[in-house]
């Protein structure tokens, strides 16, 4: 094993990002039980992951990532229960477009991103419009250049716009005053 | 702004809003010189943004997660081989417990180790197991910094103070009497009816009384009645003047001072 990186303690790792794991839950569910019990979810499967972690990337990075997935995932299997998220959704969508005043952006529906897109372009979206990511932070958390980050989310742009498909125009699902 | 134009604008927008990551990190203390700068710049410029750092960095998680705690020792001994063992059997079914928790445990076993035998000790001299003694009250004089056990004698003088010690492991009421040149035995403060009451002790103890030595006498007994329950002085003069006898659990402790 010599030269290899250390695989990190789940012990320490749990103690360490406990906190921001459960906050990174809460922001999507905004309920402490769902919240937690999303963070036990994300630590199994850094349980299993961790003897995989190369450490390619900074270990909170990575981590990060893992837990948004989660929560995307989450969303995606609940959607259809729970209505609060998708208000939950607007309002962070709505922080991070605040500055923009992107009367576009804002009325899109996150959740229904959630049904129409392939798991990248998913992760992508959601990462850069819910979490607030620059493209460079995408590209760093998902393994890809800031080019092809770029390039994703243009070629949903270019699909949404074209109007090509029906599904698109539920995207806009709200006025914005 | 349009979509396309966010995008193309994204990187070198000013307004881009700070990421939950970058705050994340900056909570964590792993954020860059140049992120710590751009959260600073974005906190001091945006009042809505500097309450959601603030109410974000005080979200906590309030549970201990026990599922998880539970969960993460078993797969670990399992992932070790020991699961076939039966340690690890054990561990898979019996969840370790937290270091906090064993660290608690172990200071509780020192305090027991160090509490169990003196309160053994006490206990056993306390249930009257002592080896001397037994389980009556003992009592003793003291004058002039001379401890005078039952039945001893000792010259003494006008003018000396004389004190009392006992020990027991159950109160116990005391009468203090004396009789001078084998006269009628006469409580010492002429309250006859005054029994002193001492609480248990299990080791030797100072009674508040003190009583200075006068008149002219040669022997002087001192007669001190050791009882359960608080007697009358009438009744405890009968016993002291060979009356009657003493009642069950009632002891006399007799000490002689002389005068030259």
């Amino acid at each position: 094993m010599s030269g290899a990186q250390a695989v990190p303690d789940l012990e320490q790792v749990f103690r360490k990002y406990r906190d921001f794991v459960y906050r990174t839950c809460y922001r999507y569910f905004r309920d402490p039980g769902d919240a937690e019990d999303l963070a036990q979810e994300v630590f199994l499967k850094l349980h299993t992951r961790l003897p995989a972690f190369r450490g390619d990337s900074a270990l909170t990075t990575w981590i990060y990532r893992i837990a948004a997935n989660c929560c995307i995932d989450a969303l995606r299997s609940r959607r259809n229960h729970v209505a609060y998220e998708e208000a939950n959704l607007d309002d962070m969508v709505g922080r991070n477009l605040a500055g923009h005043g992107d009367s576009v952006l804002a009325r899109i529906d996150l959740n229904r991103i959630l049904a129409h897109t392939d798991d990248r372009t998913r992760e992508i979206l959601f990462l850069s419009l819910a979490e607030g990511c620059s493209h460079e932070e995408v590209g760093d958390l998902v393994g890809m250049s800031k080019w092809a980050v770029t390039k994703t989310i243009n070629r949903f742009k270019q699909k949404m716009q074209a109007g090509k498909k029906a599904w698109l125009s539920e995207l806009f699902t709200r006025e914005v005053p | 702004m349009k979509l396309d134009e966010r995008i193309s604008t994204e990187n070198g927008n000013p307004r881009r809003p700070i990421s939950f990551l970058k705050m994340e990190k900056a909570i964590l203390g792993e954020a860059t010189a140049q992120e710590r700068v751009q959260l600073e710049r974005e906190l001091a410029r945006d009042d809505g943004l500097n309450e959601y750092f603030a109410e974000m960095k005080a979200t906590r998680s309030s549970r201990d997660w026990p599922h998880l705690r539970r969960l993460l020792p078993a797969s670990v001994s399992r992932e070790a081989g020991l699961g076939t063992t039966l340690a690890g059997w054990l561990e898979t079914l019996l969840p370790r417990p937290s270091r906090s928790v064993m660290a608690w445990s172990a200071a509780f076993a020192m305090v027991l180790l160090l509490v169990l035998p003196v309160t053994w000790v006490r206990m056993q001299e306390e249930s009257g197991l002592r080896s001397k003694g037994g389980s009556r009250p003992e009592v003793n004089v003291e004058v002039g910094g001379v401890r005078l056990a039952p039945g001893q004698s000792l010259h003494v003088k006008n003018g000396d103070i004389l004190t009392f010690s006992y020990r027991s492991a159950k109160p116990f009421y005391s009468q203090i009497w004396y009789a001078e040149d084998s006269g009628v035995p006469s409580h010492f403060e002429g309250k006859e009816e005054a029994s002193l009451y001492w609480p248990p002790a299990s080791s030797w103890k100072k009674a508040p009384q003190r009583i200075r030595l006068e008149g002219n006498w040669k022997v002087q007994r001192i007669l001190i009645l050791a009882s359960p329950e608080s007697a009358p002085g009438a009744d405890v003069g009968r016993v002291l003047s060979g009356q009657e006898k003493p009642k069950q659990g009632s002891y006399l402790f007799t000490f002689d001072l002389l005068q030259p």
